[in-house]
């Protein structure tokens, strides 16, 4: 009778075939962990590329519209600036009663020709409106300024669309601008602002970040983590490309923005530490009085 | 006999799938986080370039001001945007579009939308990109030196029922006008020169004569940044010298419209909501003029002398590098409502004057015919938006 003969793994067989498992599997391991290192550092970088890819992104669109020249720069430093922050426009189509009292003027802005980041708000808004004065000259055009304190929606006067009343008290005019009949005309733009600071602070979690603090209100984070009390830098120049220290003369703003990851990446050597990265770029004022 | 064992297991191939999968999806997943980022920097460089093409456009329009199509337009929405098609920016990088409203008579907004040259294409996922932006612009108007109604380099002799009015009148049917402003001077003349009235004639305004010294050549010849010369290069109308009669006037076409390739067509003042009442043209006479008829409105340029008969009136700007003599004025109030300036001498009313010849000083008609004759330039602060 023939018998199959059935033969098991031997120890050494089995010692064999679990070092050979053992190292494969080690091998494995050591691909999975080194791929996960790169895959999260790939994202930390990634991160922090669109982070400060961001800052100048919202800088130079603030930046860009100002008018330093007329004021709209209240502070500014290394790691901060106050500006004017521009965020609705329009045009008006009904023009305040002028050559009296100057509070509680009503202007009224056509709805099919504003523009902005969000609507006309009495809580925070100031307004800048057009002034023609003489319209046989362009010496004397320029801005007067009021403090928004009501909107309401209303009529264009000339042709009966839809606008919006705002009703402003109005800051008293500066020469050689003159409180006269018809000194604000039909079609004059309108801007209308809130006071903003951007600035480098820690934040609680012990991190840097850019912010954004508007006028009575908290500062937030909008861009971070970054290096440092230095994870932003600003410097401004003049007309003549010099640096300046005088707000009214600034006419363009150098933005370096310094980031770092927001978790320690793991090196190839075994240490931990946050990668950074910079951008640098340079804004020119596009609002500044001419003459 | 050698026997085959038939159910040979084991796990290496398996093993190799597993592990081939698991680092086939993490390479994936780096490679698809490595496009996504390449995608947005690219997208970064395309919304740049879209940017830019819009400044490019905005400063081309301006360059190259279309003073037929946009300042011949009622402000918005009395006449809808102008619109701007589809033009390659110069630095080949992308194309812009937009319109142009005109938000009073001095004061345009360019609305100018910029795309780049792969999402102009329509070769960018998602549709590509647009960057709008706006321009501010205001009429940057001829420098004339205006302080009379009437400014001569010589002499004036006004006699039968010639007027000179430096008082600000607003022409009649002028709507838009705002209130009147200061009087100026009646004539204002050169020193040395004199001003006689005889008759009926008469000369009013504050002062109604002003001798003045600065009254030089350059005062007939120069308009700030710009002479005669290049100023009468200019002009939408260049005709010769010639007797006109009374073929001055305004033309409609079939279609309603203000005809503008009619030599005699110029512009409609004294029926200024009429289609020909946007139309205020720079008209060169290249020599002596005689007109009778009927109106026109704009500005006015004769390189020699001016006659002016029956009811002709002209709303607007003259100037005369000749002479001036007018007579008659049917059943018109006046010959000239505006400024005129003439650098010779200028002899109204004589003994053939009947009814009315009357030079009267309208604010409200410099202005007009400066912000419709005059090209656009950026305001003077605060000119450039961010549209959305």
């Amino acid at each position: 009778m023939h018998h199959l003969t059935r033969r098991g793994f031997s120890l050494i067989e089995l010692m064999v075939a679990l070092v050979l498992l053992g190292m494969i599997s080690a091998a494995v391991y050591q691909v999975l962990v080194s791929d996960q290192r790169i895959y999260q550092a790939q994202t930390q970088k990634i991160d922090l590329q669109q982070n400060i890819r961001a800052a100048v992104t919202i800088l130079p669109a603030e930046f860009r519209v100002l008018n330093a020249s007329d004021g709209d720069i209240y502070a500014m430093g290394a790691d901060s600036i106050k500006i004017r922050a521009m965020r609705v426009f329009g045009v008006v189509c009904d023009t305040p009663i002028l050559g009296g009292a100057l509070g509680g003027r009503g202007v009224t802005v056509r709805n099919a020709l504003t523009f902005g980041s969000r609507a006309f708000s009495s809580a925070t808004d100031s307004l800048l409106i057009y002034y023609e004065g003489n319209a046989g000259t362009r010496n004397d055009d320029g801005w007067v300024s009021g403090d928004l304190i009501g909107t309401v929606a209303a009529l264009c006067v000339p042709d009966g669309r839809p606008g919006t009343k705002l009703t402003t008290n109005l800051k008293p005019f500066l020469l050689p601008k003159q409180n006269l009949p018809g000194a604000i005309p039909l079609g004059a733009p309108v801007w209308a602002f809130e006071v903003d600071t951007y600035r480098v602070y820690q934040a609680p979690d012990g991190q840097w970040y850019l912010g954004l603090r508007p006028a009575g209100g908290a500062i937030q984070p909008l861009v971070g983590p970054l290096i440092g009390a230095n994870g932003m830098t600003l410097s401004y120049f003049d007309a003549a490309g010099a640096v300046t220290a005088v707000p009214a003369n600034v006419a363009q703003i150098e933005i370096r923005v310094r980031g770092q990851t927001a978790q320690p990446i793991r090196l190839a050597d075994g240490r931990q530490m946050n990668q950074v990265d910079s951008i640098l770029t340079r804004v020119a004022l596009r609002n500044n009085r001419r003459w | 006999m050698k026997q085959v064992l038939r159910n040979e297991r084991g796990m290496a191939l398996a093993l190799a799938i597993v592990a081939m999968v698991i680092v086939g999806a993490l390479v994936a997943g780096a490679l698809f986080s490595g496009t996504q980022e390449q995608r947005m920097a690219e997208s970064s460089r395309f919304q740049q370039q879209s940017f830019g093409v819009a400044e490019a456009g905005a400063s081309e329009l301006i360059r190259t001001w279309n003073t037929t199509t946009f300042n011949g337009r009622r402000a918005y929405p009395q006449d809808s945007a102008a619109a701007i098609a589809w033009t390659n920016a110069a630095s080949n990088t992308g194309s812009y579009n937009g319109s142009v409203f005109k938000l009073a008579d001095n004061l345009y907004l360019f609305d100018v939308t910029g795309r780049d040259t792969m999402s102009r294409a329509n070769r960018l996922q998602g549709g590509g990109f647009n960057q709008r932006l706006g321009v501010l612009t205001r009429i940057k108007p001829l420098q004339v030196d205006i302080q009379a109604s009437l400014t001569t380099g010589n002499s004036d002799q006004l006699a039968g029922q010639a007027t000179v009015d430096g008082n600000d009148h607003i022409p009649p049917g002028w709507l838009t006008c705002g209130p009147t402003g200061a009087a100026l001077a009646g004539v204002r003349s050169d020193k040395g020169t004199t001003v006689d009235t005889t008759g009926n004639a008469s000369v009013r305004g504050s002062p109604a004569v002003l001798i003045d010294s600065t009254v030089t050549d350059s005062t007939f010849t120069k308009f700030g940044s710009i002479n005669y010369a290049q100023l009468s290069a200019s002009a939408n109308v260049t005709v010769p010298g010639q007797n006109f009669s009374n073929s001055i006037g305004p033309v409609v076409n079939g279609a309603g419209q203000c005809d503008l390739t009619v030599q005699t067509n110029w512009g409609d003042g004294v029926n200024p909501l009429s289609p020909c009442g946007t139309y205020f043209p720079i008209v060169h006479i290249t020599g002596d003029a005689t007109i009778d008829g009927v109106q026109g409105q704009g500005i006015l340029l004769i390189d020699g002398s001016l006659s002016v008969q029956g009811g002709f009136q002209w709303f607007g700007i003259t100037i005369i590098q000749g002479q001036l003599k007018t007579s008659g004025g049917g059943s018109t109030d006046a010959h000239f409502w505006g400024a005129t300036m003439v650098h010779d001498s200028v002899s109204f009313g004589t003994n053939t004057l009947s009814g009315h010849a009357n030079i009267n000083y309208s604010q409200c008609a410099v202005l007009k015919v400066l912000n419709a004759t005059a090209k656009g330039a950026l305001m003077r602060s605060r000119s450039w938006v961010q549209l959305y």
